[in-house]
């Protein structure tokens, strides 16, 4: 096993992407091992076969139409007037509209290019500095994937067998913290070095429309969990249904979505499930290897013999998290790592919901981080900054996003009220 | 890009075409991932419209749209290995000096060309054993959805043979695109 590990740094170190990383990495197991490589073809095959996972290109789909439909520029609009008014308007501005495309949207990539694209360059003409809009942009974007719908943690509930609705509901009270975080820092930095304050809209009539129009995209969350809780549909029937309100608002009620929009959404759509699928399937592979060779099992009586107090080893947990997350995609490190961390917690009776809100949080915080901080790469790549200023810009956010982290961790009820609130934990 | 001033050779010829070929097959994948995911849409929402509305669930959407699924899953990894769009890290291989990080980079496609060489050929074995297996709710042949894995693979494997030929033909170009 050790080869393999080898071997799957190795290859990351010279570029290969990560999936073909796994997938290279457990064959070289297999060979050695002598087992017979059809296993690999197998696994890539039923480690998707899940009906699940549907939920991932529906949500990636339904995200793509709301953007192209001219919702960012509506919740720009209507965040406008509820926050615009603070010292740093715009940041704030930035940041609740991150949140709330966090409601549209399961990706944090999707949620950061499509506020971003927006809310840098306006923020650059108002004599904000770069290195802050590029910062906190990217900080805020992590909250698409935690505020629901969000596509880790519908492969978390796969991996768990855990409640896709438990953990959506789980995230919600996390996600806002965040937000306030966000906005306490962006307030501090924004009276230091003198930002502007939003302009005050005046025309009760504008303010009407901006309320109107930012309505709509907000109802998707609501229609999403409503939908579960009520039991009307699945998990994945909701996303199926988020595409069509997304198909509805874009063609009837905003009237802003053509026909090569929807075409490039269904493009993009496929795009970004092959790049998941593939890492998914190829982790299994990987996954398989760790099972046979009784990793799990192997960490789990380790830590038991080390740790013997539930919150050192939340602890633990969430500083090998953050480690691993600095190297390692998201997608991958779950399923690399749940079952591991499942087995261990097992025996320190910490909810799998429980975990799930902290493991993807944590993972989220780790699309922050170089060398593998996929959101960094994102915003410099619309900036032209050099990583390194974008790095400096994400700092003091990504300071308050771990004190978050901390808060959920140690204070249970904030991530799991509303999961038993509905009854989904007893 | 650049104009090439010497006369194209028979390679030059021939790698031309087979550029012209992958542009189509891409063209023609494009169309199928349209389709694809708008029938996988349609499958599901009426998968819940008869079972929540007409109160008669159909007992074939879940599997049809699973199956769906792999296959737009398989042809989005082909797009997106030709976009060069799965996620790497780039940042070690760039702390090298050009010359250091062209062999890396060719390194690092050998890898992926050998792994999906050693997968195309066991997921092609596996084709073969699945003959005779069926769905369990519509009992079509499992080889129509199990085939999506093995074509996927094909296709990144030619891109990725594809992506090496022109680093070799105009090294400057590619390298600046990664």
């Amino acid at each position: 096993m050790w080869s393999a590990i080898a071997a799957f740094t190795i290859f990351i170190l010279i570029g290969v992407p990560v999936a073909f990383s796994l997938g290279a990495a457990a064959t070289v197991y297999l060979i050695l091992e002598g087992v017979s490589l059809g296993l690999i073809a197998t696994r890539l095959f039923t480690g998707l076969d899940s009906f699940t996972f549907m939920a991932i290109p529906f949500f990636i789909l339904a995200g793509e139409l709301m953007n192209s439909s001219g919702i960012t520029k509506r919740l720009v609009n209507f965040t406008s007037i509820m926050v615009g008014r603070l010292r740093g308007g715009l940041g704030h501005v930035s940041i609740v509209t991150s949140m709330l495309f966090g409601g549209v949207t399961g990706s944090a990539i999707a949620d950061c290019s499509a506020v971003g694209t927006m809310m840098i360059p306006a923020m650059k003409d108002k004599g904000y500095d770069e290195e802050f809009a590029a910062g906190l942009i990217a900080s805020a974007a992590i909250m698409g994937p935690i505020i629901p719908p969000s596509i880790p943690f519908v492969v978390y509930a796969l991996l768990s067998s855990t409640s896709v609705a438990a953990l959506f509901l789980g995230g919600i009270v996390p996600g806002i913290m965040i937000a306030v975080g966000l906005m306490i820092v962006t307030y501090i930095i924004a009276r230091k070095r003198n930002f502007p304050r939003g302009e005050r809209i005046t025309s009760l009539k504008q303010v009407g429309k901006a309320l109107a129009d930012g309505f709509i995209p907000l109802m998707m969350p609501f229609i999403i969990l409503g939908g579960i809780i009520t039991g009307i549909f699945t998990a994945t029937e909701s996303s199926a249904v988020a595409v069509v309100y997304g198909l509805v608002v874009g063609l009837f009620v905003y009237r802003d979505l053509p026909l090569s929009s929807i075409k490039k959404a269904l493009l993009g759509t496929a795009k970004t499930t092959g790049v998941v699928f593939l890492v998914i399937a190829c982790s299994n592979v990987f996954n398989w290897m760790l099972v046979v060779e009784q990793v799990p099992q192997a960490m789990a009586m380790f830590v038991s013999g080390i740790i013997h107090s539930k919150w050192l080893l939340l602890l633990a947990i969430n500083v090998i998290l953050l480690i691993v997350g600095t190297f390692m995609e998201g997608t991958a490190a779950m399923i690399i790592l749940v079952p591991i961390l499942l087995k261990i917690t097992a025996a320190y009776s910490i909810h799998p919901i429980f975990l799930g809100v902290i493991v993807v949080v944590n993972l989220m915080i780790g699309l922050l981080t170089p060398p593998v901080g996929l959101l960094l790469y994102v915003v410099c790549g619309m900036t032209k900054l050099p990583l390194e200023r974008v790095v400096k810009g994400v700092l003091p956010f990504l300071g308050v996003e771990i004190i978050v982290l901390f808060l959920i961790t140690y204070i249970e009820p904030l991530s799991m009220f509303l999961p038993r609130f509905f009854g989904y934990i007893h | 890009m650049s104009v090439p001033l010497s006369i194209p050779t028979r390679e030059d010829r021939f790698m031309a075409k087979f550029e012209k070929i992958l542009n189509r097959i891409e063209k023609l994948i494009t169309y199928l991932c349209y389709i694809l995911v708008s029938l996988m849409v349609i499958n599901t929402t009426t998968g819940v419209f008869f079972r929540f509305v007409l109160n008669n669930a159909l007992s074939w959407t879940e599997e049809v749209g699973r199956y769906m699924m792999i296959w737009v899953g398989f042809f989005g990894c082909y797009l997106a290995a030709r976009d060069n769009s799965h996620v790497g890290v780039q940042m070690f291989v760039d702390l090298f000096k050009p010359g250091a990080r062209m062999v890396l980079h060719v390194a690092a496609r050998l890898v992926v060309i050998a792994f999906l060489v050693i997968i195309l050929t066991k997921s092609g074995e596996q084709l073969g054993l699945l003959k005779i297996q069926k769905s369990s709710a519509l009992e079509i042949p499992m080889v129509i959805p199990y085939s999506a894995v093995t074509f996927g693979i094909f296709m990144m494997l030619i891109e990725n043979l594809a992506h090496l030929f022109r680093l070799f033909k105009a090294p400057a170009v590619v390298a600046q695109k990664n």
